[in-house]
């Protein structure tokens, strides 16, 4: 019977850590900087994305990893190769914190387990074009995961 | 039995979930272009060029300010006023130009065709356009106006 019981609770726990819930509450914005070389969500103008996690593991820890951002759509001409993509990120969770600088690769931080319940990261995008940017709408993309 | 089955379900990999944020910029007007100097055209030794370039002529200066990758056009010039008397149709109207500073490499020797260059970003820099009229009969007394159409896009 205990058996039976503390296999059922923990069987609660690992369902619903099987179902880590992302969600972006504030979507982001990029503005253009005053010598128009870079569009970034930090710039006046700009808003950082804000995204809750929720219904992580609580048993083990939970990674999450935030890649760099890719340019996904652009106006005709632009020339799309020569821009360098980076994101920056602070997270917020039970009594602790995390943050990283803008880079250019994928960065990864651990949240304990137990501590886990909801991890609020805010996180910037930032796009780079030596030469500038054409007048139009732009759109980078930033893949969030837990694993 | 149920002890394995718990076990199985505890042992189980957390499967990976991702989402895409997505960021949005919208980049505005770029470019602006002004004329401070307009120019002007003077009748050759000869009568048969009214030109910019020729003495007492000035070519006129546009000023480019550039925050992006722009597309600097100059469509072709044309005739668009002359005096009454004068017969249009039989001369040829072209432009020149050359830049200064940032659009030092930029100049093209006289023309009747549309011209287009690109820009990046580029502070207030100046760009000289001639024009001129070139007709072998000559001209009437009056005046007579140009236009080169310049857009930036």
């Amino acid at each position: 019977m205990q058996l039976i019981a503390a296999c059922a609770i923990a069987a609660l726990l690992t369902t619903s850590a099987d179902a880590c819930s992302l969600a972006v509450g504030t979507p982001g914005l990029l503005g253009l900087s005053m010598d128009g070389t870079q569009l970034a969500s930090d710039n006046v103008g700009g808003v950082a994305s804000v995204l809750s996690l929720s219904d992580l593991n609580l048993l083990t820890s939970t990674t999450i990893t935030i890649s760099a951002p890719t340019l996904q759509s652009y106006p005709a001409g632009f020339a799309a190769g020569a821009v360098v993509g980076e994101s920056a990120f602070s997270a917020t969770w039970l009594l602790s914190s995390t943050s990283r600088p803008y880079s250019t690769s994928d960065q990864s931080f651990t949240v304990p387990g137990v501590l886990n319940l909801v991890v609020a990261v805010t996180l910037n995008n930032r796009l780079t074009s030596s030469g500038g940017f054409k007048q139009g709408s732009y759109t980078s993309q930033t893949v969030v995961t837990c694993s | 039995m149920r002890g394995l089955i718990c076990l199985l379900v505890l042992c189980m990999p957390t499967p990976a979930w991702a989402i895409d944020v997505t960021f949005t910029g919208i980049v505005l007007n770029t470019c602006t272009l002004a004329v401070p100097t307009p120019g002007i055209m003077t009748l050759s030794g000869d009568g048969k060029t009214l030109g910019s370039d020729q003495t007492l002529g000035v070519p006129a200066e546009l000023t480019i300010v550039s925050l992006g990758a722009n597309t600097i056009t100059l469509a072709p010039p044309t005739l668009e006023t002359y005096p009454a008397g004068y017969t249009s149709g039989s001369e040829t109207v072209q432009m020149s130009y050359n830049g200064v500073s940032g659009l030092s490499g930029v100049s093209h020797a006289y023309t009747s065709a549309q011209q287009t260059f690109s820009v990046g970003i580029l502070p207030i820099t100046s760009l000289f356009i001639s024009n001129q009229v070139v007709n072998t009969a000559g001209f009437v007394q009056g005046t007579y106006t140009t236009k080169t159409v310049v857009t930036c896009s």
